[in-house]
């Protein structure tokens, strides 16, 4: 479902329509088990690329799940949406890297801003919830502000952005990854901007998805630490280990889909024997070896992104680059 | 569920009233309670409508996506 070149052996194993199934009713029967809920979703490049994707999506919801399509405009055309609808999809998110020059520069085709907006469009209409999101870098950094107010004023269901994380296509870009207390200072008018268009009553919802806004709260006095406080628990932040597992066309199962470690592989291990036994994730949950993070006070609501810091250093346990902390 | 599985889940909070989980997405009323703090902290074990993923945990106690949206239509 991926159409960067680097992703061709991946594709060339592809999992079959039957053993995706498979994998679908092993999930769903896990997560009845476990008592959780259950979301899905598919994810590229284009999902839509794939030609069984209607149904994967129809299979989905007839067993309870809540499924979304993080992908792009390419194929989204009113009967498609309408076709998605009608398949129980419920949410579809797409990029926006800038305004229209920088976008089109930064994903390499000119009019895919247009076409972005574009499909927006046709989700709302619709009645699919829009997410966009945005990868935040130096390159881009400056046009972070203008895309909120678009979003905004287009009034997309939600927004929210990610850093750069300099793994896979991105292993090349760490010289665009955005210095600790510049990030901070973005963070810092980013929140002005969420503030001021709240206000004024805009409806998109704006996301903290990145969880050094927890730092960023605690340094402003905003963050609310959970009433009754076990200081044993996780109460947030990085969800590797918790609740997220990414499973790639041919079968094998990340962490986290920007984590290219492998945990697993489906259908051949189940999705219960992966999330509990695979030594690897083992090995994650361990976050009190986080180097900085496992000294700092946030460690149960934060830890920052170790996808990042593994880019950087190859250790998922290495300080998160970006914590000014 | 084995003792091994347990100990792992009850690490997080969101897994401690996973019965009560539900989706985010379609379900929230957008009270707010959940990521403000008031009694679960966003993690499913104060508010029946929350899932648990995590999702909601958004500083600020404005609750998880869609929330705002559903509670004007309440």
């Amino acid at each position: 479902m991926r159409d960067e070149p680097s992703y061709k052996d991946e594709l060339e194993h592809e999992v079959s329509y039957r053993e995706c199934l498979k994998v679908l009713d092993d999930y769903v029967e896990t997560t009845k088990k476990l008592g959780a809920a259950a979301s899905i979703n598919f994810t590229g490049g284009d999902p839509l690329l794939k030609p069984e994707i209607f149904d994967l999506i129809r299979e989905s919801t007839k067993r309870g799940v809540s499924v979304g399509i993080l992908g792009n405009s390419n194929m989204l055309t009113p009967k498609v949406a309408k076709k998605l609808k009608n398949c129980g999809l419920v949410r579809y998110q797409l990029s926006l890297d800038g305004l229209e020059t920088t976008h089109d520069r930064l994903r390499g085709r000119k009019g895919l801003f247009k076409d972005t907006l574009r499909a927006i469009r046709i989700l709302q209409e619709e009645g699919i919830r829009t997410l966009v999101m945005f990868t935040l870098s130096k390159e881009n950094s400056k046009d972070l502000i203008k895309v909120i107010r678009l979003v905004a004023r287009l009034g997309v269901s939600l927004f929210d952005f990610a850093r750069l994380v300099p793994v896979g296509a991105g292993k090349n870009l760490k010289d665009q990854m955005i210095d600790p207390y510049e990030y901070r200072e973005v963070l810092l008018q980013v929140l002005k901007e969420y503030q001021r268009l709240k206000e004024r009553g805009c409806q998109t919802y704006f996301g903290r998805k990145d969880h050094l806004w927890n730092l960023l709260y605690k340094e402003l006095g905003l963050f609310k630490y959970p009433l009754n406080e076990d200081k044993k628990l996780i109460y947030g932040g990085c969800s590797i280990g918790n609740n997220l597992l990414a499973i790639l066309a041919d079968g094998t199962v990340y962490a986290c889909r920007r984590l290219p470690i492998t945990i697993g592989k489906v259908p051949e291990q189940s999705i219960r024997d992966i999330f509990f036994n695979s030594p690897k994730l083992n090995e994650m949950r361990k976050i009190e070896k986080m180097e900085k993070c496992g000294k700092c006070e946030l460690l149960r609501f934060c830890r920052g992104c170790p996808t990042v810091a593994f880019g950087i250093s190859g250790s998922y346990f290495a300080p998160d680059p970006q914590c000014w902390g | 569920m084995s003792s091994k599985e347990r100990s792992i889940l009850e690490q997080y909070a969101n897994w401690h009233s996973p019965s009560s989980l539900k989706n985010v997405d379609n379900d929230c009323s957008g009270c707010g309670s959940c990521s403000a703090g008031a009694g679960c902290g966003g993690v499913g074990g104060g508010c029946s409508q929350c899932s648990g993923c995590g999702f909601a945990f958004y500083p600020g106690g404005e609750g998880p996506s869609g929330a705002r949206k559903n509670s004007k239509e309440k």
